[in-house]
């Protein structure tokens, strides 16, 4: 068990690696942990063999990454395959390695840097087997380049869509659909992503190379329905209004082998809620997330958050806070200011592509009506079968809080700890008590975060194993 | 029915035994993803109405891929390497390890 380590970094994505990164250039040791084989986090997913030519649509920034990371291996202490299973408040973490055994780490500063999660709208049918997240196809392709045989449907909303569509096309994967539930930009949305040459250059290589294949795109259109015998078959396609509620009109049936869905994505959360962080609810940035002051720190004394965990940004964004947060970090330990002109520059340019954030949100963000697809049998909670009927009965029943009503039901009490459901619990328990969704409140966690064999929490001192 | 392909050669191969038939799948490979390649798509059954369920999220979150992997249920599969010699039981019943 190693305590002594003064700073542990929770995620190996450009946030987190680049923290670590920057900690070492002022000569600061850390340790990095992430649950995957490799760091690069979302975005620069790779995987264990040789894969060839590399994917489309993608930069070198992430090879870069882990070659630096490798060169101060000195400083940074890379450990992959570990895994966070609590924070507490006092700074110590709970951490699972190769799902048996639980170490204990009590650092002097902890920079999370856990990312996104995918958001799913639940329809009848969408629990079928060959329904994926937009981002687990992506990591079939980055981790393994597997792609879909047979025709895909994908469903959504967001830059994620039409990014893993293209890298799909690009693997001659037959894309029958893009059905995105937001309609064209307005011009006035076009402009201010304009504000980012760069970033909305990129947006544009993925229409065109959907368009250039020939690839119809349903805009202002959902999935309403994946159907099938046992596993999905087709779905079905319904034009939605601008709120992404189903209206009148022509609705198609599309043949499917493999659906994907994913109507953005949100932070998580479920290190900082552990932590008891103070939390607010931004439509502009994903919804909750772990509010920070301009340092990167978390309203509990040296805890900084950065990247996609504090608000969805990007990876540019994700790249210029971990480096303000290890800016913070070192003058935190007195070990001085030496990152304090390159922190002076990653906060100027966040200033821009916050904006540029805030109009993509604008354009796709989640609408109201992003549950309206579901039926009352539709199951929103797939670890333990909870209907959307049993949460609006469990809501009519009295149940108005979400804590209370996760009780009840069950609803995101299963082995993901709700990390599937909670948008749509939360959409739920705003639709039925009339309250905007900022005001549906936000589950808490628990530790362990993932199944924890008996025996490893008891390897732990005995004051902690009792949390 | 298969519904994924592999775009790039196999480097090496191992035997692993999934539901007590001997097959050969990519060493170091993502578990769940040689398993799809292999024609499976139905890892679980679900906790309460039994009905079946595969992979969604691919990236460790949604726990819908678990299986029992050498004895130890609930293991996500999506996290797990293929190893020679590894016994996998999809569809196995569920028995609470937390
Ligand atoms: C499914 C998905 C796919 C995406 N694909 C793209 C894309 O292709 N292009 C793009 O520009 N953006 C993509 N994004 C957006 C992405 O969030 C940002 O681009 C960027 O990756 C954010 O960087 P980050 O460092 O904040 O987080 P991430 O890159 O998400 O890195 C966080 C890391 O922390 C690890 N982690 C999380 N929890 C724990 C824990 N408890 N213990 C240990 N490790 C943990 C994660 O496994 C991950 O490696 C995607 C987001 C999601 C959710
Ligand atoms: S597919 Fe979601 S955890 Fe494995």
């Amino acid at each position: 068990m190693n305590t002594a380590a003064p700073v542990v970094i929770v995620g190996a994505g450009p946030a987190g690696a680049t923290a670590a990164l920057s900690l070492a250039e002022a000569g600061i040791s850390s340790v990095l942990l992430d649950d995957n084989g490799a760091a690069g986090g979302q975005v620069w997913r790779t995987g264990a063999a040789d894969l060839g030519p590399p994917l489309a649509y993608t930069d070198a920034r992430g090879d870069e990454l882990r070659r630096d990371l490798k060169r101060h291996g000195d400083l940074i202490d890379h450990r992959t395959g570990h895994e966070v299973v609590g924070l507490f408040p006092d700074l110590r973490l709970w951490v699972l390695e190769g799902g048996e055994t639980v170490t204990s780490l009590h650092p002097k500063a902890i920079v999370v840097a856990t990312g996104a999660l995918e958001v799913f709208a639940p329809v009848p049918g969408w629990t079928r087997p060959g329904v994926y997240g937009l981002g687990g196809l992506q990591a079939l392709m980055k981790t393994s380049r597997v792609v879909p045989d047979g025709p895909v449907v994908l469903g959504g909303a967001g830059p994620l869509l039409r990014l893993v569509a293209a890298q799909l096309a690009s693997f001659g994967a037959e894309i029958a659909a893009v059905v995105d539930a937001a309609p064209w930009p307005s011009s006035g949305q076009v402009l201010r992503l304009a504000s980012q040459p760069g970033l909305l250059a990129k947006g544009l290589a993925f229409e065109w190379g959907l368009l250039r294949r020939g690839i119809p795109v349903h805009r202002g259109s959902a999935i309403v329905e994946v159907a099938g015998d046992e596993e999905a078959d087709s779905v079905l396609v319904a034009p939605v209004d601008e709120n992404w509620r189903p209206v009148d009109g022509p609705r198609r049936r599309l043949e499917a082998r493999v659906v994907g869905l994913g109507y953005g994505v949100r932070s998580n959360v479920e290190l900082t809620r552990l932590a008891g962080c103070e939390h607010t609810f931004s439509a502009s940035r994903g919804g909750w997330h772990a509010t920070r002051n301009r340092d990167m720190e978390t309203t509990v004394e040296n805890l900084f958050l950065a990247g996609d965990g504090g608000g969805i940004g990007g990876v540019e964004v994700a790249l210029a806070e971990g480096v303000i947060a290890a800016a913070s970090v070192s003058e935190r330990l007195g070990q001085g200011d030496r990152l304090k002109t390159k922190a002076a520059k990653a906060r100027g340019r966040m200033v821009d592509l916050v904006r540029f954030q805030d109009a993509l949100a604008d354009w796709s963000g989640v609408r109201p009506g992003i549950l309206a697809g579901s039926t009352e049998d539709t199951i929103i909670c797939r670890c333990e079968d909870v209907t959307r009927g049993e949460i609006a009965a469990a809501v009519a029943a009295g149940y108005t809080d979400i804590g209370p009503v996760k009780m009840n039901t069950r609803a995101g009490m299963g082995l993901c700890q709700g990390r599937t459901c909670t948008p749509a619990l939360q959409a739920i328990m705003a639709s039925e008590t009339g309250r905007p969704l900022a005001e549906a409140g936000l589950p808490t966690s628990r530790a362990p975060l993932r199944p924890v064999p008996l025996k490893a929490l008891a390897q732990l001192p005995l004051d902690e194993a009792v949390e | 029915m298969t519904r994924f392909r592999r775009t790039t050669p196999v480097q090496s191969l191992v035997s692993v035994t999934v539901d007590g038939r001997a097959m050969e799948l990519p060493e170091g490979e993502v578990l769940a993803a040689a398993l799809l390649v292999g024609g499976m798509g139905r890892f679980s059954d679900s906790v309460r109405v039994g009905e079946p369920r595969g992979p969604l999220c691919l990236m460790g979150s949604c726990f819908q891929c678990v299986a029992e992997i050498d004895g130890t249920p609930q293991v996500r599969t999506c996290r797990t390497a293929v190893r020679a010699g590894m016994t996998v039981a999809l569809n196995a019943p569920s028995s609470a390890s937390k």
